[in-house]
């Protein structure tokens, strides 16, 4: 990941803004990048110290010196370094420094016999004075040399710079507004447990035209806009840009003691890696299954996400509509999901999801159906084997007619 | 109606009030539809809850009762009981203020003993980790957790860094009842600060010689941690309960080389200031200086030559020729050597063959070195800023700072480094001045404390 540091912005009123690698600069940004690549490759065996100090001497313009180092961070996260044997330096201080504090206290006048000491080392270890030289910090990370660069071509080197670019900005965000629309409740799924693992909070606001309002930030932000869950808000935006559509907007402390700036990332609508994914397999032949069942109930995947502030949310996969009288009942396929995610939803449903929901657990869950009253808003479906398409109708029917 | 209360994540949740209801410190969470408030606002919670007769039920508290009792009793000195008495009388909260060296640990230590609670200990460095890990190990004869340096232990005794504080006191802050918070100065920011709200410990007190701070933030350690309570200054304690000290300024002439190469940088720098307009001396100065000097290739020059002016002023060859004299003369002391930056450190200790202790020093061979230097094993330690503070070498007399910044309380605190008083002992710290150089002004400004004036100051140009 590339740090604050590394990224090229520029501040317009209260805006923070990507610099955008364009025409010729972004020429220079190849070249830059081919030519790091290269210089790590003719150090592999050398030293760290040896390669920065390389690298520092590449010529570029003071205005490419911040994509330099974003470029040399990216090589650096595609090599391997291997640092001297730590044990084995610290032996060799311990005993060089004991003989030299013995050797100076011992002489009347004070004098101070530095290749003496040494040589005195090195022939009790059977070195020359140049290897204990050597051998004296080659723990420190300076010393540490270079065994392998395997890095992308200098193209994606680059593209790879621009996309980490977004997430280092997040880094000092404090807060993140995402309109974000889902092909399918398993991307919106995944979302809000990525939130959930990162211990964020959030609200969430349906938008007009379909998708939702995702507000996030963490529990310490009601209080004082803090850039502490920067962080976690950067390791979210992979989930963010799963989505089939992002429009994100942060506000971002981009220096200390400054006013917070905001921040607008849009990337190309379907570029995440889940933006295609249709529903899970059981989800969609129950879909097939219910259609081939009749026309009493129409079949379209869910777009809702119920949010139970406080509680969680729920993501149904499937919409049920009664062609009689426009009757509307929300599924979600638990499959063999975890005994606590079913509970989880039990807690929901006994809270209100403000919604009729079937949830359609596997038997090998232990779950009994009676947990939920289907008089209520929300029914459990237990099904041994296969998902029962006409049981499920039955369930539907069950919780339409319920108050 | 009772009143769930709950730790999450740095803050305490309030459940089953109404929305609209009036808690102090508390607001309204439409995220999770209950109050909440900052973890550090939970005594004063509890004491509303009590006061405006509602019944509670208390799941936030994750602390407990100190089970051990002090196992190794030290008589205090009366300055040392006076400042825990004064803690009491605050209610268990507030800032204590004394000198480096006159045994501000051991006054924490009575604290928690005071208190009987779990206790959390936040120190800015790993060298402190340690010291406190093994003075808390010896006075309650008791496992002591650590968080940081790679380690995450929790035990109702912990020691922990401000970083490992900042990045985890919203998984543990509930566990603890007491919360020292030493060298408190480093508390007040916008990172460290979180270390104080997100923590429930109703008992809070800072530890600090120079709670002061350049940019007066000081003024929030009244709200994260309390007033301060007590405080003694060095010159008072001198003599007594520190050790004699005197303190030395060696202006030292640069060799021909080095101050024609110094003038010709320093022209280069200083002929880019003027040309660019900025002032340093502004508050925005030194960064307006960083931004321009990217912009164009005599800004890249100007910041080269600006480092280059400074490097020669700060690590000369004449000052460490002036160091060989000082490792001679105090062969038999025990001498701890300053630098500003790691590489003149690990110059120094290449060339006097003396250990050094940076950031990049493993715990276990920190730990070994200041072992054998208080053994005598090692005469000499070379160090950066790591051991600017806190870290207990009562038998190091001898302090050379080569290089430093402008800042008073790393000077005061390097200086704190040798007055541990000891029968006898008679302290000296030697502050290296290249002559002729923006050196002297840092200098200057580093020195304006109590204890660099009086008796036992003087300069010096001439041999130690």
């Amino acid at each position: 990941m590339l740090s604050p540091e590394h990224v090229r912005v520029r501040r317009q009123g209260g805006e923070l803004k990507l610099l955008a690698l364009g025409g010729e600069l972004r020429a220079r940004a190849v070249a830059i990048a081919g030519e790091l690549a290269a210089t790590a490759a003719e150090h592999v065996g050398r030293s760290r110290a040896e390669l920065e100090t390389a690298w520092e001497a590449l010529p570029v313009a003071p205005r490419e010196k911040k994509l330099r180092q974003g470029l040399e961070k990216l090589v650096e996260d595609a090599s391997e370094f291997e640092g001297g044997d730590p044990e084995h330096a610290a032996e060799l201080r311990r005993e060089l420094f004991g003989l030299a504090t013995k050797r100076r206290r011992e002489d009347a006048e004070g004098a101070f016999d530095r290749a003496g000491i040494v040589a005195e080392i090195a022939e009790r270890r059977g070195m020359t004075a140049e290897a204990v030289e050597a051998a004296l910090y080659a723990d420190l990370r300076s010393a540490q040399r270079l065994v392998t660069c395997r890095p992308p071509d200098p193209e994606a080197l680059v593209a790879a710079y621009e996309r980490a670019q977004v997430q280092a900005v997040l880094l000092r965000a404090v807060r993140v507004v995402a309109d974000v629309r889902c092909a399918s409740g398993d991307a919106y799924r995944a979302l809000f447990r990525q939130l959930k693992f990162r211990r964020l909070m959030h609200r969430v606001s349906p938008l007009d035209g379909g998708g939702y309002r995702v507000e996030i930030d963490g529990p310490f932000s009601l209080f004082q806009s803090v850039a502490k869950y920067g962080l976690e808000l950067a390791l979210v935006l992979p989930a963010l840009e799963a989505c089939q559509s992002l429009d994100l907007r942060a506000e971002i402390r981009w220096s200390q003691g400054s006013r917070p700036l905001s921040f607008r990332y849009e990337p190309a609508p379907g570029r995440g890696e889940l933006a295609t994914t249709s529903a899970r397999d059981e989800v969609q032949e129950l879909a097939g299954g219910l259609r081939a069942a009749g026309d009493a109930w129409r079949v379209a995947p869910a777009e809702r996400v119920l949010d139970l502030p406080g509680a969680g949310v729920c993501v149904p996969d499937l919409l049920l509509k009664r062609a009689s009288d426009g009757a509307e009942v929300l599924v979600e396929v638990l499959g063999f999901w975890s005994r606590a995610s079913v509970w989880q939803r039990v807690e929901l449903a006994r809270r209100g999801l403000g919604a009729k929901v079937l949830f359609v657990v596997s038997s090998r869950l232990r779950v009994s159906e009676d947990v939920l009253d289907e008089d209520g808003e929300a029914a459990l479906y237990v099904y041994n084997g296969h998902i029962n398409p006409r049981a499920v109708l039955r369930h539907a029917e069950a919780l339409a007619a319920a108050r | 109606m009772t009143v769930e209360l709950r730790f999450a994540d740095g803050t305490v949740e309030l459940g089953g009030l109404e929305q609209g209801s009036e808690v102090p410190f508390a607001e309204w969470d439409p995220r999770s539809r209950c109050h909440r408030a900052p973890a550090r606002a939970y005594a004063e919670i509890i004491l509303w809850l009590r006061k405006a007769g509602l019944a509670y039920e208390d799941r936030a508290r994750a602390y407990t009762e100190l089970e051990e009792r002090l196992a190794l009793e030290r008589t205090p000195r009366p300055f040392q009981t006076e400042a825990l008495a004064a803690f009491r009388k605050a209610g268990g909260r507030g800032v204590i203020v004394l000198p480096t060296g006159a045994g501000k640990s051991h006054v924490g230590v009575l604290a928690i003993d005071d208190r009987r609670r779990s206790a959390l200990v936040v120190v800015p460095t790993l060298d402190l980790v340690r010291q406190w890990y093994d003075l808390l190990r010896t006075s309650f004869a008791t496992e002591v957790g650590i968080v940081g340096g790679g380690s995450y232990e929790l035990r109702p005794l912990t020691v922990t860094t401000y970083d490992s504080a900042y990045l985890h006191m919203q998984h543990f802050g509930a566990r603890f009842g007491t919360v020292i918070f030493d060298e408190c100065h480093h508390l007040p920011g916008a990172t460290y600060e979180l270390a104080a709200e997100l923590c429930l410990a109703p008992f809070r007190l800072g530890l600090s010689a120079t709670p002061e701070r350049p940019d007066g933030r000081e003024a929030s350690l009244l709200r994260l941690i309390g007033p301060v309570v007590y405080r003694r200054d060095i010159v008072e304690l001198a003599g007594e309960y520190l050790a004699e000290y005197e303190t030395v300024r060696v202006s030292i002439e640069l060799g021909p080389d080095e101050r024609a190469e110094y003038d010709e940088q320093r022209q280069i720098y200083l002929e880019f200031l003027r040309g660019s307009g900025v002032r340093l001396g502004s508050r925005t100065g030194w960064n307006d200086f960083l931004m321009r000097a990217s912009r164009t290739a005599a800004g890249v020059r100007a910041l080269a030559a600006y480092r280059r002016q400074r490097e020669l002023a700060l690590a000369s060859p004449e000052k460490l020729h002036y160091l060989e004299l000082l490792l001679s003369r105090h062969r038999q002391d025990r001498m701890l050597i300053f630098t500003e930056d790691n590489a003149t450190a690990y110059a120094v200790s290449r060339r006097f063959l003396v250990p050094v202790i940076t950031h990049q020093t493993k715990v276990r061979e920190r730990s070994e070195i200041l072992d054998k230097f208080a053994s005598g094993e090692y005469g000499a330690v070379a160090t950066s800023k790591v051991l600017n503070e806190g870290v207990d070498v009562p038998d190091a007399s001898v302090a050379v700072v080569i290089s430093g910044s402008g800042s008073v309380r790393e000077h005061v605190q390097r200086l704190g480094r040798v007055l541990r008083r000891r029968e006898g002992k008679q302290a000296i710290l030697y502050e290296l001045v290249s002559a002729g150089t923006g050196e002297a002004g840092t200098s200057e400004r580093r020195r304006a404390h109590s204890a660099y004036r009086g008796a036992g100051v003087r300069s010096s140009d001439a041999e130690p």
